[in-house]
């Protein structure tokens, strides 16, 4: 194999991954903050992407613009999901919050096979067509804006958590929810932003990443596969290992795909998986959120 | 309240006793998951006969209906879906499932409930080898299987060099990809081959190495859902490689990337395509628009012949007894969209398929093929 194929694959594994990684980032603030797995994660993924598709495919907006309106809904169903689901679970045992996520997944992917149908969509962006070659390795221009959008949402939030108050209230509610309570933070609000932001982002993955792929009602559950891997991999709700973990898969999975053929790929997600759980039961870097 | 509850029950058993006489027809298929695109189709297509023959007075002066249970085209759920059917709904008959995996279950539940199934659409070849003659007798086939579409690509294949498969990790797409290697010409080299879950949309490090590895054609046995993704990221990577054997060309879901004239010399061998010429076909097909939004899938033409198939078995038996609708079945002389079907002591009709090839940015049918 040339040098130039390993290159290619590389550069193909960094893109995938971060692809991999931003769409998990949603998932592992809400278990990092709220300690609360949330089995709706791909259907709010879903979600986004029908918002994105209808917007640019029925009502005519153009990309960029529907992009950002769908990431702004998202935040309003971010916080609509916390009401109904996150929030009266709280203070309940983890398998409370299991089932009313779960049911919201149910209601959300049978509700969008009804008003969409079964058929699968799919959406062009101005991005599409586009291609960079640089030094032999061939670059896409809508994967390379699934890049972008990681770095911007890994960092932007991690700025968030750090200088804002809200931030720091969500950091300490990681930390000790009773406390919260006892030093004045509104733990419901908390809650509310939390979902918010962690739904605002979700819709930037679909937004950036479903164009690349076709659009069906029951899509969420293959995000959600590798969106768990990353989170678990990484350490159970830490953002930056999220980004690490989502990246490491990305580029693993390329090689494997490339060299041994694409049976194999899968396989790497599921022994990384097991292998962490065994050495390191909370993952490669601890769970919390260190930012 | 007692007396509610006995005029609810009056209700129900008025309401039933008024669809006893109709003839049931089950389809356990793909409602949901990966698959559901297809299932869709298989409904219409199922629908739009049952409307035709009711229309027309129906069959033995009963009213046909159609009943569909989820398969998500998995065995397990399958046998579920034919079990309810054929205990709690009664069906007459039953059109099979889509995969290849779910009729192969299906097989043994209907031979033991004594309920003919319609195969429209599977093409494992062992479905055929088991059915009929020394086998379940129960099976009936009105599509062409594996080995005849192997057949007919592997002539189409001889004179290239090289070749690489991708194809859906199924019995589908394993077993296509083993059936042609055995039939064609042992020049051509196989360069690589890359079996994917259904479910995979990502197929950026194949297109990589296959973009390295430069072969004359990129054999593909996918179905529509996925072929979609694979397709516009080959357009995306620029390749010219020209796409063969069993490409879903024919999909309403690629007719967009077709059209973009990326996929010159691509072509693929189908059962059925809905430009076929044929007065019968232009029927059907223009049925078909008038009801929905595109045009007729494959699947959606193999439910259509399924139910006028097992309905004239009907007609011709006078009676839904299962096992004269059966022998009536196996004696089949009927017209259809492609000619007559005629079933063999296997069971299995023998249609014409089709050779189709895209040139420029259209679909065209070159020539049909036999075996």
């Amino acid at each position: 194999m040339s040098a130039d194929l390993v290159l290619q694959l590389i550069a193909n594994g960094v893109s995938v991954g971060l692809g991999y990684a931003l769409a998990a980032v949603g998932l592992a603030l809400l278990f990092g903050i709220l300690e609360q797995v949330n089995f709706a994660h791909g259907e709010l993924y879903m979600l986004a992407a029908f918002v994105v598709w209808w917007l640019v495919q029925m009502v005519g907006l153009p990309y960029p613009a529907a992009a950002a309106l769908a990431i702004a809904a998202m935040a309003c169903a971010g916080v609509l999901f916390a009401r109904v689901a996150l929030v009266p679970t709280l203070d309940r045992s983890a398998d409370a919050a299991i089932l009313a996520t779960l049911a919201v997944s149910v209601i959300l992917q049978n509700a969008v096979r009804l008003v969409f149908g079964a058929t699968p969509h799919s959406m062009s962006t101005p991005l599409e067509g586009m291609t960079l070659l640089v030094g032999g390795v061939l670059l896409f221009g809508q994967r390379l804006l699934v890049a972008g959008a990681a770095v911007v949402a890994f960092l932007g939030l991690t700025l968030f958590l750090r200088l804002t108050s809200i931030g720091q209230a969500m950091r300490a509610m990681a930390q000790n929810k009773r406390a919260c309570v006892m030093v004045g933070i509104d733990v419901r609000r908390i809650t509310g932003w939390t979902a918010a932001i962690s739904a605002a982002l979700t819709g930037f993955a679909a937004a950036t990443i479903a164009p690349l792929f076709d659009l069906y009602p029951s899509m969420g559950g293959d995000v959600v596969f590798k969106s768990f891997a990353v989170v678990i991999i990484g350490g159970m709700g830490n953002i930056a290992g999220a980004a690490v973990a989502g990246v490491a898969l990305g580029i693993a999975e390329a090689l494997v795909g490339g060299y041994l053929g694409s049976a194999f790929k899968d396989g790497i997600a599921f022994a990384a998986m097991i292998l962490v759980l065994l050495v390191r039961p909370h993952g490669l870097f601890g769970r919390a959120v260190r930012v | 309240m007692a007396i509610r509850l006995l005029l609810a029950l009056a209700t129900l058993f008025a309401f039933s006793a008024a669809h006893a006489d109709e003839i049931k027809i089950g389809i356990p298929g793909p409602v949901t998951g990966p698959i559901a695109y297809l299932g869709q189709h298989m409904k219409w297509g199922a629908e739009l006969a049952i409307e035709e023959l009711n229309d027309g007075g129906g069959v033995l002066g009963r009213k046909l209906t159609l009943l569909m249970q989820d398969s998500a085209c998995r065995p397990a759920d399958g046998v579920t879906a034919a079990r309810k059917l054929i205990d709690q709904d009664k069906v007459d008959f039953l059109i099979s499932d889509i995969c290849s995996g779910s009729t192969m279950a299906l097989m043994p539940v209907v031979e033991a409930a004594h309920r003919p199934l319609i195969v429209a659409a599977s093409t494992l070849p062992d479905i055929t080898q088991k059915a009929g003659v020394g086998g379940n007798k129960w099976v009936f086939r009105i599509v062409p299987d594996d080995i005849m579409q192997a057949n007919v690509i592997a002539k189409k294949i001889t004179g290239m060099k090289s070749i690489a498969f991708v194809a859906e990790d199924t019995d589908y797409g394993r077993g296509g990809v083993r059936l042609l290697k055995e039939r064609m010409d042992p020049a051509v080299k196989v360069v690589s081959e890359d079996f994917v879950k259904p479910a995979d949309t990502d197929f950026l490090s194949i297109l990589t190495r296959l973009r390295a590895e430069n072969p004359d054609a990129i054999g593909v046995y996918m179905l529509d859902q996925q072929a979609l993704n694979l397709m516009k990221q080959y357009a995306q990577f620029g390749l010219k490689t020209p796409l063969v054997a069993r490409p879903p060309l024919i999909s309403n879901l690629v007719v967009d990337l077709i059209a973009s004239g990326n996929f010159g010399r691509s072509w693929t061998v189908y059962p059925y395509y809905d430009q076929y010429d044929g007065a019968m076909n232009a029927a059907f097909v223009s049925a078909f628009r008038q009801r929905h939004p595109e045009p007729p899938h494959y699947v959606a033409y193999g439910a259509y012949e399924a139910v006028l198939a097992g309905a004239d078995a009907i007609k011709r038996a006078s009676t839904t007894d299962p096992d004269k609708v059966r022998d009536a079945l196996a004696s089949a002389n009927l017209e259809q969209i492609l000619g007559p079907l005629r079933f063999d002591d296997h069971n299995q009709a023998h249609n014409k398929m089709m050779f189709l090839q895209v040139q420029g940015n259209k679909l065209v049918l070159v020539d049909l093929a036999g075996e």
